[in-house]
Order: structure tokens, then C-alpha cells, then sequence
């Protein structure tokens, strides 16, 4: 399931820019839910552009029931 | 369309004001299509007996992400070409199905009139004005 989101949008992307997205996991953690336990998991994706400059950061989480 | 919207200008932004409300009803065609977009296949969002029985929720779950989404666009048509999403964060607190109605809005927390950026408190709320997805997002004027 969704858990939520955080995106920084460092710079404006435009027609003809070359873009890498490279996702990692970052992190992954138990906690109890109202139906038991749950299982959180982030996956920080860098979007870089072709200078290596970073355009975008979003780290996701998502849960596991 | 953001160019039918006034400009904002910095210094007529008070802490307190309110972004413009709207209200979304999606149908599982527009669920599926969403969902088909983000390659996700969690018979949740489309199959409906597999919902209730197998997970055992009230109907159709409407995607998370796509509650992420109205809150960009709650601020992308507030902010018109005025100025830029620097960032956004939000949680997805609690489920919302197919047949309800959600509405998107937000409001002013923060202005940094030197950076010339503001903060805001982005909700979606659903028919009882629970707030399901709080988030929060700063945008710079430029």
C-alpha cells in the first residue's frame, strides 16, 4: 500500500534533457497496525540530469500487510 | 489552466489564506487507467470481489498516490505560472473507496517574503471533512 511521499524538485526539466532515475532502499522497519503488524519500506529514487546534477529526489514508502 | 489564473503576487499572500477547493469522484475506469499508467497490478483498485473477500475492504481502494497527485495539482493551478513547487511531502493516512467523494485544497502556514517562498498545509479530506492525506509543501515565487 501507498504510505506516502516526499519529492524535492531541485531544478526545471525541459524538452530534450537526458534524465537517469536511480531508485535504492533506504530503509526497512516493523511496526504494529490497528490489524497487526506491518511492514514499512522507503525507496529513494535520485533523477539526475545528463550533467549529473540532481533534478529530483522523491523518497516513497510503502507498506506491507 | 494555469494561465486562466492571476498572477500572485508576494506581497498580497496573508498566512491564513486558502488554496481553491475541488472536489473528485473517480469511477473505476479512472482508477484502472490510473493505475495501469503506474504498472500497478494490486487487484485492490479493479477487482472488485477480490477486494472485499480476499482483503476484506469495503469496496475498491482509490490509489494512494493518486491522492499525492490532486494535491499537486491543488497547488500547480493555485500557483499558475507565478512560481514553482519546490517540494511536497504527504502521508496516506487512511483508505478511501470508489463512490466517495474527496476534495483537495490548502492553505497558507509560512511566508520567507526575503526567499520569496511560502509554505503550505495541502489536505485531502473526504464527505465527513476527514482529512485522509495531510502533506505539506513549500513553493517559491519568482
Amino acid at each position: 500500500m501507498a504510505g506516502g511521499l516526499k519529492i524535492d524538485y531541485f531544478r526545471t526539466i525541459r524538452p530534450g534533457d537526458w534524465l537517469t532515475a536511480t531508485r535504492t532502499l533506504s530503509a526497512i522497519y516493523e511496526k504494529a497496525g490497528r490489524s497487526g503488524a506491518l511492514i514499512f519500506y522507503e525507496v529513494v529514487m535520485d533523477i539526475m540530469d545528463d550533467e549529473s546534477r540532481l533534478v529530483i529526489r522523491e523518497k516513497t514508502t510503502r507498506i506491507l500487510r | 489552466m494555469p494561465t486562466a489564473h492571476p498572477a500572485l503576487e508576494l506581497d498580497q499572500l496573508k498566512v491564513g489564506d486558502s488554496l481553491p477547493q475541488r472536489t473528485f469522484t473517480p469511477d473505476n475506469k479512472q482508477l484502472f487507467l490510473y493505475n495501469a499508467v503506474l504498472w500497478n497490478a494490486h487487484r485492490i483498485h479493479f477487482d472488485h470481489p477480490y477486494a472485499m473477500e480476499v482483503e476484506e475492504y469495503p469496496g475498491l481502494v482509490i490509489a494512494g498516490p493518486l491522492l499525492g497527485d490532486w494535491m499537486h495539482q491543488c497547488i500547480e493551478e493555485w500557483l499558475g505560472s507565478s512560481g514553482r513547487l519546490m517540494s511536497i511531502e504527504y502521508s496516506n493516512r487512511s483508505a478511501s473507496y470508489i463512490g466517495e467523494s474527496l476534495s483537495s485544497g490548502g492553505v497558507i502556514t509560512q511566508i520567507d517574503k526575503a526567499n520569496r517562498q511560502v509554505t503550505l498545509e495541502v489536505f485531502i479530506t473526504n464527505e465527513q471533512g476527514d482529512i485522509i492525506a495531510p502533506g505539506v509543501a513549500t513553493v517559491e515565487l519568482t
